[in-house]
């Protein structure tokens, strides 16, 4: 009994742990400004309104920084094209590697997986110049493919080690039964193997997605203007307005977590299980 | 008739194969992580200022006995360090407390769990803007804060002077504890599953034993988490090292240069002083640092038999 | 409908020795069992005949076809692997169906055959589920129907039966036998259970270490092992193996005897003489617990001197038999007696071997040497 009550207080401390910042974030954007000045932790009077500066809902653009909250959804749809750019290159170039890996011997197997532990390891800031750089000599600065780039090449390792993790887990014997059953290898491979790995595909797909959506380095260095720069960037830039009220600035904060906050929910068991077996598995 | 043997054909092929599955994300990596880094040491060995272009010219480790001799370096590096090692163990800890809690079996244990992605979820630069909210003049923590000094000081009879994120000291913890919190999820993903692997027998045998609930978590938990704690630290130091977007939301470097990290410093190197040569000595030395840190802690997993190759 | 030819098939994995230098020929039809421990290179050689291995060396042949080369998706052959290995993500009735697909069976031929195989197996009503809702037994039977469902020519079975618990083992071992006897296919079966090998083979062959040992009906492995491994391997419980010395003894002119520590046991005439250079050599006696007899209960025809003097060491009631182990000169011997002895720890007794029915093998390499040379 006393146990019970004991691990419930335990579990409502890490509740609020993992909440409250957040909850407090999303009940401040509902405020009028006055609240937030009183250290409210409830809106007393609920409003829309810093949302509807960023949808122009009722399109007073004297506002304080309507310029930049104007820029929001086109900066949402930046980010889900690299977003999803990303996540498809990370499922395709990760999903063979990985393959390659778990699957066939071959020489220089452990070269490659300490060649992608120590990509993983080399920190952005170590390699913005030359990247900075080497996009500004190709013209791709402010372009999406210039972030993509970017975002790929410091998830993919993650991505190949998590899926070359999972592929383990699924038994040898069910390929074999498929070319036995009719199957060529590709066949194998396309009808049987990646149904069968669907679950950690996905997880990867969702984590290298929500990486390049709250990247913020390589997205500031690249993107200049609105037609490529992501929310995370526009996020910034409108918090360094002065005098931007932070009742909107928590708006937008909330805006920009909405879908990876979402994606989060849906897909929970899958990245738990995903992540989680094949990095300790 | 002769008879071609498959297994000859095979051989050859059967390297081929698995190398050209791994080209494309080989390619990746060498065309934007390995030949940058190559260009940064490169750039590191030259004088290379943005601000004079006509004077770019090879001058040796000159920008390395630079910064080693400056005393901006070595406070950046300091606060890194105190970043990381602070970020290390309150990440495990909390963690590993939470994945614990998971663990048990009770009603609402789902909730929790979903809960628990929340901060993985949010973007590094918008968990720097929500801090500054929460630590900020009219922030809820910072509220908290203060009243809580306050309750020290009549407590104790101190005069502790609280001045929020003004404070050095406060700032920099403040920016670990941003840090850490983010982290959490992800290291506790590792912890939970680490310790559903754990075999229930185990516990049994230890119960059977005479083991007390302590004696169950030091002998029989921590040791089979070795492997997860090694995992967790990895990718913690690394974290620790690169932290940049939530110290450019939440405190600019600042105040002063209280929260400098080395990060930080490197892009105010290149971007602020346009000291292109500078800035890549830097992140070579961040990229030594870190580098030096996982192989230690690499050979930490083999030792222990740990990693299969 | 096939008859599998293996010309010196060998197996490297590395610096490992998996498959060495095999030869044989399954009959069309035939049953035939590849029996021996883990690691013995029984999988391996199944797995070649699959094609999912590719030998290091030598040739499979199916009928007058050389298949060696031949992926294993055109190769006429079925297989039932040890973990099932289900598709998890179709359903039973598409798990059944998926070879027939791959092989582009069409629909309304596909749904009839899935049926016919589902009913032979009995598991018409578990078509729309996932392997997963199914128990072990269950799975074994989608399995098995997934492989005859194609009507293959050779069907290879991998240790099919040993994740199954006892009770089932015994039901799905029935129920091989019964669908070998209906299906006209050659099966090829791997297992280390030896009472499977005997109760479903036509032929046994038993391996060690990549090779071949023994190839056999049943009864000639179980009655004429060709080494003291193939009699210890084959038969529950293992023989019983003493080593001796062989001896003419002076007395009797021109008996022989094997003697060693704590016994002397006679040997026939006809048995010695199929031996070169007899006296003195050193042997391993065989002698199966069926095959020795007892004091109390046997009545020692005239003349038959016990073998030893035994006493008593374990007692284990099997129900239908009774075994003893008793300790013969520092060795013990398992001894099958009727249940109602009363024999028990500590009592003394006489061994009798039936002389007609031991077996002698070379003291030194362990083959015997009853075989006709």
């Amino acid at each position: 009994m006393w146990r019970r009550a004991s691990l419930y207080i335990y579990a409502l401390v890490a509740v609020v742990y993992l909440t409250l910042p957040f909850a407090w974030v999303t009940a401040v954007s509902f405020m009028p400004e006055r609240e937030v000045t009183q250290q409210r932790w409830w809106p007393e009077e609920p409003t829309m309104g810093n949302y509807n500066l960023y949808f122009q809902v009722d399109g007073r653009s004297a506002d304080v920084g309507a310029a930049i909250a104007r820029q929001f959804p086109r900066a949402i749809v930046n980010s889900l094209i690299i977003g999803t750019a990303v996540m498809l290159l990370n499922l395709t170039c990760g999903s063979l590697a990985a393959y390659a890996l778990a699957r066939l011997p071959f020489r220089g197997n452990l070269l490659l997986l300490l060649f992608y532990l120590g990509s993983r390891s080399v920190p952005g800031v170590a390699i913005m110049i030359p990247m900075y750089l080497l996009m500004r000599s190709y013209g791709l600065l402010d372009t999406h493919l210039s972030v993509i780039l970017s975002h790929t090449t410091f998830t993919l390792p993650f991505t190949i080690w998590i899926l070359k993790g999972y592929f383990q887990t699924v038994p040898l014997d069910l390929e074999r039964a498929a070319r036995v059953d009719g199957c060529t290898p590709l066949g194998a491979l396309v009808r049987v193997f990646l149904p069968v790995t669907t679950p950690g595909l996905v997880a990867v797909g969702i984590f290298a997605f929500i990486a390049s959506w709250g990247e913020f380095l390589f997205a500031l260095l690249f993107t200049t203007t609105i037609a490529s720069r992501p929310v995370t960037v526009l996020a910034s830039d409108f918090a360094q307005e002065l005098q931007v009220p932070f009742t909107v600035i928590a708006a937008g904060g909330v805006l920009v977590i909405l879908l990876p906050l979402v994606l989060s929910f849906l897909f929970q068991r899958l990245i738990i299980q995903g992540i989680g077996g094949s990095v300790t598995g | 008739m002769t008879v071609l043997n498959p297994s000859h054909l095979m051989s050859r092929t059967r390297d081929a194969l698995p190398l050209l599955l791994n080209l494309p994300a080989v390619i990746l990596l060498l065309a934007f992580i390995a030949y940058p880094i190559g260009i940064s040491f490169w750039m590191s060995l030259h004088r290379y200022n943005l601000r004079r272009p006509d004077q770019v010219y090879f001058h040796g480790l000159d920008n390395y006995a630079t910064i080693l001799a400056s005393s901006e370096f070595w406070n950046a590096l300091w606060i890194s360090l105190y970043f990381t090692f602070m970020a290390v163990l309150l990440v495990i800890v909390i963690a590993m407390a939470i994945a614990l809690l998971l663990h048990e079996s009770f009603r609402g244990r789902g909730v929790v769990r979903a809960l628990l992605l929340i901060p993985w979820a949010i973007p590094g630069v918008v968990n720097g803007l929500m801090w500054v909210g929460l630590l900020g003049d009219y922030g809820a923590f910072n509220a908290m804060l203060a009243d809580s000094v306050a309750v020290v000081n009549y407590l104790f009879g101190l005069d502790i002077v609280y001045t929020g994120m003004a404070s050095p000291f406060v700032a920099l913890n403040a920016a670990i504890g941003a840090h850490v919190w983010r982290s959490v999820p992800f290291a506790c993903i590792i912890f939970l599953a680490a310790i559903q692997a754990i075999p229930t027998e185990q516990y049994r045998a230890a119960r059977v034993d005479g083991a007390t609930s302590w004696n169950r978590f030091r002998f029989i938990t921590l040791p089979w988490l070795y492997h997860a704690v090694l995992v967790v630290a990895i990718f913690e130091t690394m974290n620790g090292f690169r932290a940049f977007d939530l110290i450019y939301a939440l405190t600019g470097g600042g105040p002063g240069d209280a929260t400098h990290v080395i990060a930080w410093q490197t892009y105010k190197e290149a971007f602020a002083r346009l000291d292109f040569g500078g800035a890549n000595a830097y992140s070579y030395l961040i990229t030594v640092i870190t580098m030096t840190l996982a192989v230690i802690y690499i050979r930490l997993l083999y030792r222990r038999g740990l990693v299969q190759g | 409908m096939a008859r599998v030819r293996l010309k010196n098939l060998t197996k490297h994995f590395g610096d490992v020795v998996a498959v060495d230098n095999v030869t044989l020929d399954i009959a069309d039809r035939e049953f035939l069992t590849l029996l021996g421990p883990s690691g013995c290179g029984k999988t391996t050689l199944l797995n070649m005949i699959a094609g999912l291995e590719s030998p290091t060396a030598g040739e499979v042949w199916f009928d007058d076809w050389n298949v060696t080369a031949v992926p294993p998706e055109r190769r006429d052959i079925a297989m039932v692997f040890q973990t099932y290995a289900l598709y998890p993500h179709m359903s039973v009735f598409d798990n059944v169906a998926f070879g027939l697909k791959m092989r582009g069976v069409p629909t309304e031929d596909r749904k009839r055959l899935v049926l016919e195989a589902a009913k032979t197996m009995e598991i018409e009503l578990l078509l729309d589920r996932k392997p997963r809702a199914l128990s072990g037994g269950q799975r074994q039977r989608v399995a098995l129907a997934r492989a005859i469902v194609r009507d293959p020519g050779v069907f290879l079975l991998d240790e099919p039966l040993s994740n199954l618990d006892a009770q089932l083992r015994v039901v799905m071992r029935t129920e091989l036998k019964r669908l070998h006897g209906d299906l006209e296919m050659t099966f090829v079966y791997v297992t280390h259970d030896q009472a499977e090998s005997l109760i479903l083979s036509d032929r046994i062959v038993v391996m060690k270490d990549g090779e071949i040992q023994q190839i056999g009906t049943p009864e000639s492995i179980y009655d004429n092992p060709a080494n003291t491994f193939v009699a210890g391997f084959v038969g529950s419980p293992p023989i019983n193996l003493l080593k001796g010395v062989l001896q003419q003894q002076e007395s009797a002119a021109g008996a022989w005897r094997v003697v060693g520590d704590g016994f002397a046991c006679n040997v026939s005439q006809s048995m010695v003489e199929r031996i070169e250079d007899p006296l003195g050599r050193e042997v391993f006696l065989g002698a199966r617990a069926e095959d020795i007899g007892i004091e109390s209960e046997t009545n020692p025809e005239p003349g038959n001197t016990p073998v030893a003097r035994a006493s008593v060491v374990v007692r284990e009631p099997m129900g239908s038999d009774l075994y003893l182990t008793v300790d013969v000169g520092g060795s013990n011997v398992k001894v099958r007696t009727r249940p109602d002895s009363r024999m028990d720890r500590g009592d003394g007794l006489d061994v009798f071997f039936d002389s007609e029915k031991i077996h002698l093998f070379d003291g030194q390499t362990g083959v015997s040497l009853m075989l006709d040379r």
